[in-house]
Parts: structure tokens; C-alpha cells; sequence
């Protein structure tokens, strides 16, 4: 910190310590956030979110359907060009799916390797999820040296793959089940479907910076 | 560039320059009954709404009421994620601050996500003197530094244009535009435009929704995606926020989360929440090499000394109480002259700009409390209004420290007024002969009164007074 900086704290600290602020009446009001009966009407309501939300949700019963799923979007989409992490629970089947049709580039370099390929020459980037929340229909996502934190933010079109069972009824349910005040990974992103605004006379238009397009492929069995 | 510049002690006559403009006063009344509408949609359950309500306020009331404890713990934690975190007192020292920050870095090119702090102190003027391009990325806020203007709401920065507007703006300004008014082809060209931006930028700089004490971690609320850009692709990311952002725990997100994005703009949740704890780690592959954190006073220590004003502090930026306001709604966002308009701009641009220049702004207000009404941490506004007017006018009381500005609007005249008012009204006698008088001088009152006549008819006096009236009927009393 440069002493300039250290002064300014020093009296902004002196001017906020001067005072005794009081304290609030102990806990009022409340907030419970949406909680579901059982998975199922969890699952069916993650799935609606995000449908209500302009993305697209595959349904799958089990994770043998994965490739074949995967090879139908690519046919259907036209995609020349994936774009993959390292590692992640899905990579393998990801790989076998893709490798044969389209261009796979793999996520193992820096960034600055990749920057312009992102940018300009990738029409899909495929991730797992770390989470995902009913109340809200979001994914949760951890990017890591595996799953990189561009891989779902740069290309037109992000597929995220997630079990069933990582779905929760809502993101206070999830920080707690999972400790997050214990320390988070150097980047977390809630999404919750495609890049959109209505910064034009409040008509929707969706990819505006991001992914015009989200899909989410659910696995629905074991 | 020079940004169309309003000011906050002109607005008597800013406001009647958007009163007058037809355009403008369509394209608001069309987004606030819009964003009305999508709050209350959002908000169906009333009980809820009001436990929530209550509960965000008690957050927010929490966590103003240990601000330097948390302050000190999220520099701690953010220190310890890698994230350097720096302090600026007021606009001055957070330019140059930043400044440096970024020509220590070697850059010349950068990219701002949405951030009303930035516009606070102003930061694109003073980068562009530098030699430093600064692009806003946010579509509203683009399209707003195009047409060399200022954010006209706090969520929706551009709301003060139609697409017809924004089409001529882009022909203007984007080479190879095709003409069009389809918004999904404007919102390409923007994207194409910005993408070529943050290819190229050496740092960007962002605004925080909420700062996280407990783990060090900054959140950005957006659905555009260009908050994520901002603070992926550049090698460094600046963050810029207020010091009342602070919150205690992580398990105060949720519910304030979910209060903003349903009160803003009637979303049960944005398309992104972005969590950011630190720069890139060894070995991952993307993210900025530095993150810095910058906390900037402003004024805001000033509201945060009164028992008072400190609920000021408490807002969450979600811009319902414009959306709601009578008079924003009317006159806009421009009018105000100030970075943050409506009804949380009339109490928060005080301290920061002191009451000189918006003393105008207090009287702004019918006091009608929508504003109270709609507010998701229940900041009593109308109230606010009420005491900053008294102090624009009124030396602080005994006991409490004056604000900047304080009786800056005190005058003479009304000042004496009011004391040969107090005298009157405390002298009976003399009091009645005059008001017998002005009932008899009352028909010789010309028309027009000034400003009092210019909405209004003249006012019609009673031929007796209420004393008079009350008088006769007493000795008709008696005389029964």
C-alpha cells in the first residue's frame, strides 16, 4: 500500500471509529428461501427456471446417452469448433463425442494461447457444473486449471453437463451444505442462462457479451 | 471528449428543460411503468416481501453498525486471497490512485463493466487526460459515452433513449453499421464493437455489488456477461467501491441478492453472479494476473457520523425508488445533475457533494413516500428529505456536527419571515387587525403571483376568517 493509501485509511478508520454506530434490534424479519418437497419437484423446477430463462435443458436418463446427445446438438448446431479443460468428470466422454467431427481444441495452455482462437474461432466450450439451484434454475460453477473460468464466457454457445443429484433448493442451502465461509476458489459463477440485456428500450436481447445460447444437460439417473 | 455536463445546483432549470421535451418524458414514463410492473410481478407474495424486507434492512443495519471491523477484515482476507487493496478519501486521490495503478501496469487501453463509483469520481475524463482510453462496456453505458452523455438511472443507464435514438447514434459512430431498428441487431453491433475492446484492453475496471469480509470476496451482479469480460480477459482488474458495499458473512449474499435483482428490474436472479476471490492461482490458466480492490469515502463517513443519515448507507443501488418516483419519472435522470438521481441521489449526493450545490435537490420531492415504500432495506427517504432540507437551511443543533454545506441555503428574507411570522402569531391583537386587513386588501391582489400563479388558479379567500366566523357564531350562541 502506498503511503498515500495508508493516510487515506488511517483517516478514514479515525472518522468511522469516532463513531458509536448502534447496533440493530437483534434479528428481525427473516427469509426462507424456496425449498422443495422432493427431488423431483426440485429437478422439474431447476429445469423450468432455466427453460423460463431462455436456455435450452436436455433431458437425459443416464450417462451412457451423454456422446450420443452431444454428437446430435454438434449435427443439429452445425458447430465447427469446440472448445474443452483438461479434466473435469465429463472430458473423457466429451473428447469421444467431439473428436471425430469438429475442430477440439483442449484448454492446456494460458490463456493468452487461446485468447484469440475464444474470441474469434469457437463456435461450443463444454463444462461440467460444481452445483446447480432449483429455486433460481443456476448452475454453479468453480472454474479451475481444469475447467477454465473463459471456457463459459467466450464462445457463442456454453454446454454444461450435471447429475440430478447435484441440484439444491437454493444458494443459501448450497453455501452452507458446502461450507463456502470456509474459503472459495479464486473465482465462483452463478448462471443462469444465456448473456442477455434490455439496455434498448427494455426489449430483451439475449448474447450480449457472453453465450447467446446456454445449454444444460441434465443426467438424470444414477 | 467532453461529457454533456449537468449540475445539481442547476436544476430548477434542468428540470424545466426536460419537462418541456416531449421525447424524453415519453421514454420514461414507457420504462419506469415497465419496470414497475416487473417489480411487482416478482414480489407476488406480500409477506414475504415485507419479512425480507425487514430481514435485508437488519443485514444492512448489522453490518453499517461494525463497518470499521469489517472494513479491516476484508482488507485482511483480501490481502490474504492475493487481492491488494487500496483507500482513497475522496474523487482526487481515487483518480490519481487508479491512475497509477494502471500506468504502473503499462496500460493504455481499458474496459469498465458497469460501476457507479467510477462515474462518481468521474474516471473516464480523468483517464482520457492521461492519454488513457477508458470504453464502458455495459450496452447502456456504451451507448451513453457514444452520445458524450452521463447514466440517466443507476441499472439502466441509457433509459432515456429509444432504439431510433440509439440506431442514429451507432450510424454515427460505429463504422459499417447497416441502419436498422431491430434491437437484436443493435445489441450484435455493440457486442461486436465491445468484443474488439476487451481483445485489446490492458485492464478493467469494475464496481462491486456486494464486498464479502468473511472470505475476501467481491460480487458483481449483471446479465450482460460484460462484468465477467471485464474481470477475465484484462490482466489486471481494478474494482472500485464505496465503503458501506461491506457485508459480514457470506450467508448475508443470498437475501440481499435476492431483494436487489427482484426490486431493480423484477428478476428472480441475473443471468450471472460473478464470486471473485483473488487473482489467477498457479496452475490456472485464465483469470487477471493482479486484482486490486479500491475503497473510496467520498462523503459517505459523513452520513455514516449521524444516527440519521447513516441509513443512507444501507441502500443496495437496485433504483426502485426512482422507478417509482413521481418526479424522476417526470424530469429524468439528467435533471438532477448529480451521478446517482431520484430519490437515494436527493440523500446521498449531499455528502458527497455537499449541501452548496444540492440544496435544491432536498426540496425536489413531494414527499409522497412511493420512494419508502419500495425500498428493500426500508431506508426512510421522505424522512431524510425532511432533515437534509432543515439542514441546508438551519445550523446543526447543539450536540450534532455540522454537514458540508450546512445552512448553505439559509436567506435572509425567509429567515425574516418566518420571525415576523412567530412574532405575529404570538400577538393576538395585532394579528387579527392584519388578517382583516389582507381579507379586504385580498380582491386588489394582482394577477399573475409569480411563480404561485403559473400551475395554479389564485388562490380564492374566504370573505371572513375563521376567527371572524368563530366569533359571530359565538354571540349567535349566546343570543339563542
Amino acid at each position: 500500500m502506498s503511503n498515500a493509501s495508508a493516510l487515506a485509511k488511517a483517516n478514514i478508520m479515525q472518522r468511522l471509529s469516532a463513531v458509536s454506530a448502534l447496533s440493530p434490534k437483534p434479528s428481525a424479519g427473516s427469509h426462507q428461501a424456496w425449498q422443495s418437497p422432493s427431488h423431483e419437484v426440485c429437478l422439474t423446477r431447476f429445469k423450468q427456471q432455466l427453460t423460463n430463462a431462455h436456455a435450452e435443458v436436455i433431458s437425459i436418463p443416464n450417462v451412457e446417452q451423454l456422446t450420443g446427445s452431444l454428437i446430435e446438438l454438434a449435427e443439429l448446431h452445425q458447430w465447427q469448433s469446440a472448445m474443452l479443460g483438461t479434466g473435469g468428470d465429463w472430458h473423457q466422454l466429451f473428447t469421444q463425442a467431439l473428436t471425430s467431427r469438429l475442430k477440439l481444441s483442449v484448454f492446456e495452455q494460458n490463456f493468452e494461447q487461446y485468447k484469440s482462437d475464444l474470441f474469434n474461432n469457437t463456435s461450443v466450450s463444454l463444462t461440467g457444473c460444481d452445483a446447480g439451484i432449483a429455486d433460481t434454475g443456476t448452475l454453479v460453477l468453480k472454474p479451475s486449471a481444469e475447467e477454465p473460468r473463459s471456457l463459459s464466457l467466450l464462445a457463442p454457445c456454453h454446454v454444461a453437463v450435471i447429475n440430478a443429484s447435484q441440484i439444491v433448493d437454493n444458494f443459501a442451502l448450497l453455501m452452507a451444505q458446502q461450507q463456502w465461509h470456509q474459503g472459495l476458489p479464486s473465482n465462483v459463477v452463478l448462471i443462469s442462462g444465456p448473456s442477455k440485456t434490455a439496455d434498448i428500450q427494455q426489449t430483451l436481447a439475449y448474447g450480449a457479451h457472453g453465450p447467446s445460447e446456454l445449454i444444460v444437460i441434465v443426467i438424470e439417473g444414477e | 471528449m467532453s461529457v454533456q455536463h449537468y449540475q445539481a445546483s442547476q436544476f430548477k432549470r434542468q428540470a424545466s428543460e426536460s419537462l418541456a421535451d416531449q421525447q424524453l418524458r415519453q421514454n420514461f414514463r414507457g420504462a419506469m411503468d415497465y419496470l414497475q410492473k416487473k417489480r411487482k410481478d416478482a414480489f407476488s407474495d406480500e409477506d414475504e416481501l415485507a419479512q425480507l424486507r425487514l430481514h435485508a434492512e437488519n443485514i444492512r443495519q448489522r453490518c453499517l453498525s461494525k463497518l470499521p471491523q469489517l472494513l479491516e477484515q476484508l482488507e485482511q482476507n483480501c490481502q490474504a486471497n492475493g487481492i491488494q487493496v487500496h483507500w482513497a478519501e475522496d474523487t482526487r486521490q481515487a483518480q490519481q490512485l487508479i491512475a497509477d495503478l494502471i500506468q504502473q501496469a503499462g496500460g493504455k487501453k481499458v474496459v469498465k463493466g458497469k460501476s457507479m463509483v467510477t462515474e462518481e469520481i468521474e474516471l473516464n475524463h480523468h483517464l482520457e487526460s492521461l492519454g488513457i482510453e477508458c470504453v464502458e462496456s455495459d450496452m447502456g453505458e456504451y451507448i451513453v459515452q457514444l452520445a458524450e452523455e452521463t447514466p440517466s438511472h443507476i441499472i439502466m443507464p441509457a433509459i432515456h433513449k429509444n432504439k431510433q435514438q440509439v440506431a442514429d447514434l451507432f450510424l454515427e459512430h460505429i463504422k459499417d453499421f447497416n441502419y436498422t431498428l431491430s434491437v437484436d441487431k443493435l445489441i450484435q453491433t455493440g457486442r461486436e464493437a465491445l468484443r474488439n475492446k476487451f481483445k485489446q484492453a490492458d485492464v478493467g475496471i469494475s464496481g462491486v455489488n456486494f464486498a464479502v469480509a468473511e472470505t475476501g470476496t467481491l460480487c458483481l451482479v449483471e446479465n450482460e456477461g460484460n462484468g465477467r469480460m471485464t474481470t477475465t480477459v484484462p490482466p489486471l482488474h481494478i474494482a472500485v467501491t464505496g465503503i458501506e458495499k461491506v457485508v459480514e458473512h457470506l450467508s448475508d449474499v443470498p437475501p440481499l441478492f435476492s431483494i436487489l435483482t427482484r426490486s431493480a428490474t423484477g428478476q428472480h436472479i441475473t443471468t450471472y453472479f460473478n464470486m471473485i476471490s483473488g487473482p489467477r492461482r498457479s496452475p490456472e490458466r485464465d483469470g487477471p494476473q493482479q486484482v486490486h480492490l479500491v475503497l473510496l469515502d467520498n462523503g459517505r463517513s459523513q452520513a455514516y457520523a449521524d444516527d440519521v443519515l447513516r441509513k443512507t448507507l444501507q441502500c443496495i443501488r437496485c433504483g426502485a425508488c426512482m422507478n417509482h418516483c413521481p418526479v424522476y419519472t417526470r424530469v429524468g435522470g439528467h435533471a438532477y445533475g448529480t451521478t446517482y438521481p431520484g430519490p437515494i441521489g436527493k440523500i446521498i449526493s449531499p455528502h458527497l457533494q455537499g449541501l452548496e450545490q444540492t440544496s435544491d435537490l432536498v426540496t425536489a420531492s413531494s414527499l409522497c413516500g412511493a420512494c419508502e415504500e419500495v425500498c428493500p432495506v426500508n431506508i426512510p427517504i421522505p424522512s431524510l428529505l425532511q432533515r437534509l432540507r432543515h439542514d441546508a437551511k438551519m445550523p446543526a443543533e447543539s450536540g450534532i456536527s455540522s454537514l458540508k454545506g450546512q445552512a448553505s441555503a439559509a436567506s435572509f428574507s425567509e429567515h425574516n419571515a418566518w420571525r415576523f411570522w412567530a412574532w405575529l402569531s404570538t400577538h393576538p391583537k395585532i394579528y387579527h387587525l392584519a388578517t382583516r386587513m389582507v381579507l379586504t386588501l385580498a380582491r386588489y391582489i394582482p394577477l399573475p403571483m409569480g411563480a404561485w400563479t403559473r400551475c395554479r388558479s389564485k388562490p380564492e379567500l374566504a370573505s371572513q376568517s375563521f376567527h371572524q366566523q368563530m366569533k359571530q357564531r359565538a354571540n349567535k350562541g349566546a343570543s339563542l
